[in-house]
């Protein structure tokens, strides 16, 4: 508490929140580069992907939701707006 | 509020609960301390000389009977009205606690933090303080480093920082060399000098030199053991 | 000295005083920054994650077809006949219909499984900076491009020989690696094996049958062209099992179902988090009592010396605010390294079901402004509610009692 003490530790404080704030301006609005490569893949290949996993060893619907829109095992609701599914639980690698 | 006495209460009393059964710290105590007046209580250990002073700084509540300081009731008053009574009231305690990891600066100026006087106004005031208590020197030490008695002396000085009208001491020469006790009684006489009432609780008789009326404790009883019409001790 | 001073100087006293109290504990506010920060650090990453995903399945949306069509049979996707292409290409206001070949495959000893895609070759571009190598070239057969995550599992590089890895009546073929997808193409890239319509069809033998047609259609004449392929009687000639129906499944129908896919592993990374949470709360409210003997001398020092309970609550909240901004911008900082220069190591692979623990292809991720600002939220919740209450209470008791 004593000399600098107070200055530093807000010194610190305002040093990791400046820092964050950053990370948070430059990734939140999306990389132009990333999103030039993501469009030029998806032009290439018609539209592919969209769902939580990359394979579609458990279900077509979650690699793409488009390959079975009537998948019997979705869903029930969770806490933020999100669903539960049967094949998505606990996120298990699909090895 | 000027007319009041600088403390005052009429039977007070303190009921400590424990394993044991109750245990009456103090009893009925009734007790006039005018502005200006020196009070030496002495007494024996764990006769409530510590608790009756709690009682008067408003660090304990009393279980029954009334305390006045400056003429406020503090047995009715709200824990606000308490602090503020406390910030009138330089309190030395006995064991002098520090805040560890503060240097002695700041421990010595705690009490100004809440009135928002800066850093450097309050290492300031520190230096003062602690020089009148002879340790200019340790201003920036850690308590931890601190002799017994030099701690005691650093609670005098937190005592004075406020520069309070009320001053209450705890045992203040316990743990002292005798050229200690000399000097922390040269500043318990200034400050009486200056007008401040003193009230101290001590095993010391050199400090019943310095009373305008004398009191001893026993078995939570106060009993008045001499005054003088003029002021000075008996 | 005693004198009232401006309500700003008192708090900037408290303040100051606030931020020394996080140095006179260090144990304490160290392990209570490292609660906090165990607690967002996980759900700060995993909610990049999903809005890093959602992008790039926006995406996918964005340059699939106007109209999907597949096939239906007992109320379940079946393929297309190829005949449908010239039946619906001949439908007023389509300007296009691409067929395609989405499937699961095995590869390899350990059976990895891989999609397959299979699309007409002329409809692919001359060159691409997507692919190390080449594209299948049009007229070719059995040459392939793999995802990068697929290429390394089974350690295929360009010019790679693949030995025959389907069944078929009509005969086995050798396929040639003739292309490697590029790591930082979306993940869905990872397990893809792109190749023509025509080599799909024999490794599932499954001739003149397409997975899905894609449909352009101009905007204005959608919902005509969609109601059109609805009520077609049958999308090819009668096999001897009955019509195959159309089911037509448009862009903005497919948009819905995309985020909701994202979502779907966001709320289950939600409801892992709730739990976490639900540990770390009291976790938080004990740590925030580490040190409370040395806390209930010092405030009751602090109230003997004339500190009001507000102004000892004061300088707590200075200290759990200080310790809660710090936390949760510690934490996002860590969140950033863990999905970029980690490259999401160990978290990939639990949120994205596929993705190999040392991903190949990159883990998309962005950093919200919501999640962030919900983050410190609960981050001084969390902190300052504990602290609070052990400093309220350690205020509420006589400081005699405490300093005797």
């Amino acid at each position: 508490m004593s000399g600098r003490g107070p200055a530093i530790v807000v010194a610190v404080v305002v040093a990791l929140a400046g820092g964050a704030a950053t990370v948070v301006a430059t990734c939140a609005p999306r990389a132009p580069g990333a999103a030039a490569r993501s469009e030029a893949f998806q032009a290439l290949v018609g539209g592919v992907g969209g769902g939580p996993a990359t394979t579609m060893a458990r279900c077509a619907r979650a690699f793409d939701p488009r390959l079975d829109d009537a998948c019997a095992f979705r869903t029930h609701p969770t806490p933020a707006g999100g669903a539960y599914c049967a094949h998505g639980l606990a996120g298990l690698p699909d090895r | 509020m000027t007319d009041a006495p600088a403390l005052e209460t009429v039977g007070l009393g303190k009921r400590w609960r424990s394993a044991r059964g109750d245990v009456d710290a103090v009893v009925d105590v009734t007790l006039t301390v005018p502005r200006g007046a020196f009070v030496v209580v002495t007494g024996p250990s764990g006769g409530g000389k510590t608790t009756l002073l709690s009682l008067l700084v408003a660090l304990e509540r009393p279980t029954s009977g009334r305390v006045r300081v400056d003429g406020a009731d503090l047995a009715a008053a709200s824990e606000a009205e308490r602090s503020r009574v406390r910030r009138r009231v330089g309190f030395a305690f006995q064991g002098a606690p520090q805040v560890r990891r503060l240097p002695v600066w700041e421990n010595v100026t705690l009490a100004l933090v809440p009135t928002g006087v800066g850093a450097a106004a309050r290492r300031a005031r520190a230096l003062e303080v602690l020089g009148r208590v002879g340790l200019a020197a340790l201003v920036d030490e850690r308590p931890e480093r601190l002799s017994g008695g030099e701690l005691q002396r650093v609670a005098l000085a937190r005592a004075l920082v406020t520069a309070p009208p009320v001053l209450v001491a705890d045992e203040p020469t316990s743990n002292l060399d005798r050229a200690s006790a000399a000097a922390v009684l040269g500043v318990l006489r200034e400050e009486h000098a200056r007008g401040t009432t003193v009230l101290v609780a001590t095993h010391d008789l050199a400090l019943l030199a310095l009373a305008t009326a004398t009191y001893a404790m026993e078995a939570g009883r106060l009993r008045a053991t001499g005054a003088s019409p003029d002021g000075a001790a008996r | 000295m005693t004198a009232a001073r401006p309500a700003a100087a008192r708090w900037l006293a408290l303040g100051r005083s606030g931020a020394g109290a996080v140095l006179l504990h260090p144990l304490r506010s160290v392990v209570t920054v490292a609660c906090v920060v165990a607690v967002l650090l996980p759900w700060l990453a995993g909610l990049a994650i999903a809005h890093g995903l959602r992008d790039q399945a926006r995406d996918a949306v964005r340059f699939g077809p106007d109209l999907l069509v597949e096939g239906e049979r007992l109320g379940r996707p079946a393929p297309v006949p190829l005949e449908a292409v010239a039946t619906i290409r001949a439908l007023p206001g389509v300007t296009d219909v691409v067929p395609r070949v989405v499937g699961e495959i095995r590869l390899g000893r350990d059976d990895v499984s891989a999609v397959l895609l299979g699309v007409p070759l002329d409809r692919l571009p001359a060159g691409t900076t997507l692919v190390r190598g080449r594209l299948p070239a049009p007229g070719a057969s059995h040459e392939l491009v793999v995802g990068a995550a697929l290429a390394r599992r089974l350690a295929l590089d360009v010019g790679a020989k693949l030995p025959p890895f389907y069944r078929n009546d009509a005969g086995e073929r050798v396929s040639t690696v003739v292309g490697v997808f590029a790591s930082d193409l979306p993940v869905w890239s990872g397990h893809l094996v792109l190749t023509s319509i025509e080599t799909a069809s024999t490794v599932f033998a499954q001739r003149g049958l397409a997975s899905s047609l894609g449909v352009t259609v101009p905007r204005a004449a959608r919902e005509d062209v969609r109601r059109a392929i609805a009520r077609l009687p049958a999308l090819g000639p009668d096999d001897g099992h009955g019509p195959v129906r159309a089911r037509v499944l448009s862009r903005e129908d497919a948009g819905a179902l995309l985020p909701a896919q994202v979502l779907q592993r966001e709320g289950v990374f939600t409801l892992h988090w709730l739990l976490a949470f639900a540990v770390g709360l009291p976790l938080v409210l004990v740590t925030s009592g580490a040190g409370l003997a040395e806390r209930r001398r010092e405030t009751a020092l602090l109230k003997a010396v004339g500190w009001g309970t507000d102004d000892v609550l004061l300088r707590a909240l200075a200290e759990s605010l200080l310790l809660a901004v710090g936390a949760a911008a510690l934490a996002v900082l860590l969140a950033a390294a863990w999905l970029g220069p980690l490259r999401a190591a160990g978290l990939g692979a639990v949120y994205l079901p596929g993705v190999e623990p040392d991903a190949v292809v990159d883990v998309p991720w962005r950093l919200a402004p919501v999640p962030v600002l919900l983050a410190t939220g609960i981050a001084v919740v969390l902190v300052t509610v504990g602290s609070l209450l052990s400093t309220w209470r350690a205020a509420s008791t006589p400081p005699a009692e405490v300093l005797r």
